[in-house]
């Protein structure tokens, strides 16, 4: 699966989040749309969004921005306690400095569109799709902390958001 | 210590191993009933002399059973004495494995003896032919399941999580006849080199209460750390408390605990041994290794678990693994009974990993030059060759595998499982809405590393930065692949050291520097980026600069795609040649 595929596939997971909540303080789902750039384009145009969004400054020499911990924490949902966002950002943003290394690397831009990341050839055929009854359909779903009839239970949540 | 008061401890030592064995075991070897008392100790490290300590310990465990009457009853008593006997320093496993809380030792007994009573009701043949591995005591890293054993990951997000279902490599070992005798810790989700980032013992945030945290130790020094995140299977296999043991390896986290703990991690081709019933962490990364004291007990480990996994759709159809009786073993061991049994083969050495810019450690490099003189006396044509693209395999790697963590963790939301806030009856509901809630469950469920990863690849993946890292990231590991396989055609194996420096200290606070960490991961992550087989070999003993003991050093075979065979005798003869006595001190103490 190309990255172009994994990063449009998580960008439409993302998007909605971004842009319906309203959560980030200055895009709106219609900025967020427009300012969206080509994933197939490597180079300058992505960087230079993000700069006229105007929220972040690169961090000391790499071209990266520095990563914003409580909008990732968001896009990734998960929540972060205050000594966790203190504790964790000197060290992903060292991580990340460290990352940008990669930058220096001089690619082709066709070496970036196809590359083919583990070697299908020899794998599995995909099999019949057939439905089929498992034996053990009982232990599959003793797991399960709560079951009504064929569904499983879940706290109940706010309808807010 | 003098060899009369060692010989005064030995006797007392086997002599309590041998009363508490007649104690709970029926008495019924042929062979020891005559008195001898030396039943406990052949089980787990074999005679007296070192070679003998690094000779098979499959095959000198299915000897006794398939041979010398030994009931595999007996044999797993031996090793839970052993595990009850070290655990309080060592911490190899998991405290409650079992659901219900129910006592280990009275179910690895029982399967003892159900396996027993199977073995008794057949012929001395097909005991050989279906249950080669009868006796194996086996350990395995809680990252991979073992039905009705739980299965944490080392997270509080699995914590109570017990799997309907065997992995597929348990499911192959178990059907040969291996006991599972316990889940050994691992850093949470796979995710560090250390081992201390396991949340058992319930609260993972035992050390930020001031609490010493639960995490293994390494038997050569317990003030060190056994590597990660196998640290738990490695120094269980190095202790003697089981027999071999299963890890996972994502970026080296079978051989770097191999080399820390001084035994032997095999890291086999990605989509050679089926991953299903692993408990995902990067998806294109992830490899099931084998963790066992010599390279014959990954060799005939491997022999079992090769194959084509329907359940797995990234395991390789072809090429199929060598067929028994001629596999994986019989082709590492076999013939090589003259001075030069590696005549002609051809090592490269990666110049990258021999620079002396102080990352390696000097005695890390000692270790290797003995090596290298090694392998000339056996034969091997040992050359320095380039990988110009070595050291970019490193963020590349981070950038990879911190992305597909992020994807791969997303399932842990905390609602459908472990969802202990809901209770149907009262209708409790929470005060939340549906994005809080899963975020609050997912901050407090996983540990900070796990958090740290998911964050940096929830960036490394976001917009405009997907193809500045993971694109890139992509492209570099092809190239880093092509690198080492263009040297891989002109070489047999290519020889790296296994780890930068020795077993850390557990104190280290530059380690709590997650950067500092993954620096030490420079030689293993990219065979899992380019897919190839390694494995890790002790190769020497150093000296351990704090305390007056030794620690081990390994070095790193590393072959082309499916090239097991051909690194494993190379390991072999290696290993044989270097005669390195792998018992760490701490196993023969009374």
């Amino acid at each position: 699966m190309s990255a172009a595929r994994v990063l449009r596939s998580y960008l439409h997971k993302c998007g909605p989040v971004m842009g319906l909540k309203g959560r980030l303080p200055s895009s709106s789902s219609q900025d967020w749309q427009k300012s969206r750039p080509n994933v197939r384009v490597v180079g300058k145009e992505a960087f230079s969004t993000q700069a006229a969004a105007g929220k972040r400054e690169p961090a000391g020499g790499s071209s990266l921005a520095k990563p914003d911990l409580r909008k990732l924490a968001q896009l990734a949902k998960v929540s972060l306690t205050e000594e966790q966002i203190e504790d964790f950002q000197p060290k992903v943003d060292r991580v990340v400095d460290w990352f940008a290394q990669l930058q220096e690397v001089d690619l082709e831009e066709s070496e970036i569109q196809d590359f083919e990341v583990v070697d299908t050839a020899g794998r599995s055929e995909l099999r019949e799709d057939v439905p089929r009854e498992y034996e053990n359909r009982e232990e599959l779903l003793s797991q399960i902390p709560l079951m009504e009839g064929e569904y499983i239970k879940l706290p109940k949540t706010t309808t807010e958001g | 210590m003098d060899s009369v008061s060692l010989g005064l401890r030995r006797t007392r030592w086997r002599a309590r191993l041998w009363s508490t064995t007649t104690r709970k075991v029926r008495y019924g070897s042929r062979a020891y009933a005559a008195g001898r008392t030396d039943l406990g100790r052949e089980i787990l490290v074999g005679g007296e002399t070192s070679s003998s300590a690094t000779s098979s310990s499959i095959g000198r465990v299915t000897r006794l059973v398939a041979e010398e009457g030994v009931t595999c009853e007996e044999v797993a008593n031996a090793q839970l004495q052993q595990i009850h006997k070290l655990e309080p320093r060592l911490r190899s496993f998991m405290p409650n494995p079992l659901a219900g809380g129910a006592s280990v030792s009275e179910r690895v007994l029982e399967e003892a003896r159900g396996l027993d009573r199977r073995l008794k009701s057949l012929t001395a043949a097909e005991r050989r032919t279906r249950f080669p591995l009868a006796g194996v005591c086996l350990a395995v890293k809680d990252n991979i399941c073992v039905k009705g054993w739980k299965a944490t990951a080392g997270s509080m997000s699995l914590s109570d999580y017990v799997p309907p279902q065997d992995a597929t490599v348990v499911e192959a070992l178990k059907r040969k006849g291996c006991l599972v005798v316990g889940k050994t810790l691992c850093d949470e989700f796979g995710m560090g080199s250390t081992t201390e980032s396991s949340a058992s013992q319930g609260d993972g945030r035992a050390h930020a209460q001031g609490q010493e945290p639960w995490s293994t130790r390494n038997p050569w020094d317990v003030l060190r750390v056994p590597g990660g995140s196998s640290g738990g299977s490695a120094a269980a296999v190095s202790a003697r408390q089981c027999t071999v043991a299963l890890g996972t390896d994502t970026g080296g986290s079978v051989r770097q605990p191999a080399s820390f703990c001084g035994v032997v991690g095999l890291k086999p081709t990605y989509g050679r041994v089926s991953r299903f019933g692993i408990i995902a962490y990067a998806s294109s990364l992830d490899v099931p290794g084998c963790m066992g004291p010599t390279v014959s007990d990954c060799a005939a480990m491997l022999d079992h678990i090769a194959g084509q996994d329907p359940l797995d759709a990234s395991s390789a159809a072809t090429p199929l693994p060598p067929s028994l009786p001629a596999g994986y073993l019989h082709q590492a061991t076999e013939g090589g009974e003259g001075a030069r049994p590696l005549e002609g083969l051809r090592v490269g050495v990666v110049a990258q990993t021999m620079q002396e810019d102080g990352r390696l450690d000097d005695r890390v490099l000692g270790v290797m030059n003995d090596s290298l003189d090694k392998l000339r006396e056996l034969g091997c044509v040992v050359e320095m060759v380039d990988v110009p693209t070595f050291d970019l395999g490193l963020p590349a790697y981070y950038i990879t595998a911190a992305s597909e963590a992020s994807s791969n963790l997303s399932r842990y939301d905390g609602l459908r499982y472990p969802n202990k806030g809901g209770d149907s009856s009262q209708s409790k509901a929470l005060d939340a809405s549906l994005m809080e809630a899963i975020s609050g469950n997912r901050g407090h469920l996983l540990g900070d590393e796990p958090l740290r990863r998911i964050l940096m690849g929830t960036y490394t993946l976001s917009e405009g930065y997907g193809d500045a890292l993971y694109k890139k990231a992509q492209v570099v590991r092809k190239k880093v692949q092509g690198d080492m396989l263009a040297q891989l055609g002109k070489h047999d194996v290519l020889l790296t050291p296994t780890a930068p420096t020795p077993a850390y200290r557990a104190d280290d606070k530059s380690l709590l520097d997650p950067l500092q960490m993954y620096l030490g991961d420079v030689m293993t992550v990219n065979v899992n980026l380019a897919g190839f087989p390694a494995i890790s070999v002790p190769a020497g003993l150093v000296d351990d600069q704090d305390g007056g003991g030794k620690l081990p050093v390994g070095v790193q075979f590393i072959g082309g795609p499916f090239e097991e065979a051909k690194i494993l005798r190379v390991a072999h003869f290696f290993e044989r040649s270097a005669k390195i006595d792998t018992v760490p001190p701490m196993c023969l103490e009374s």
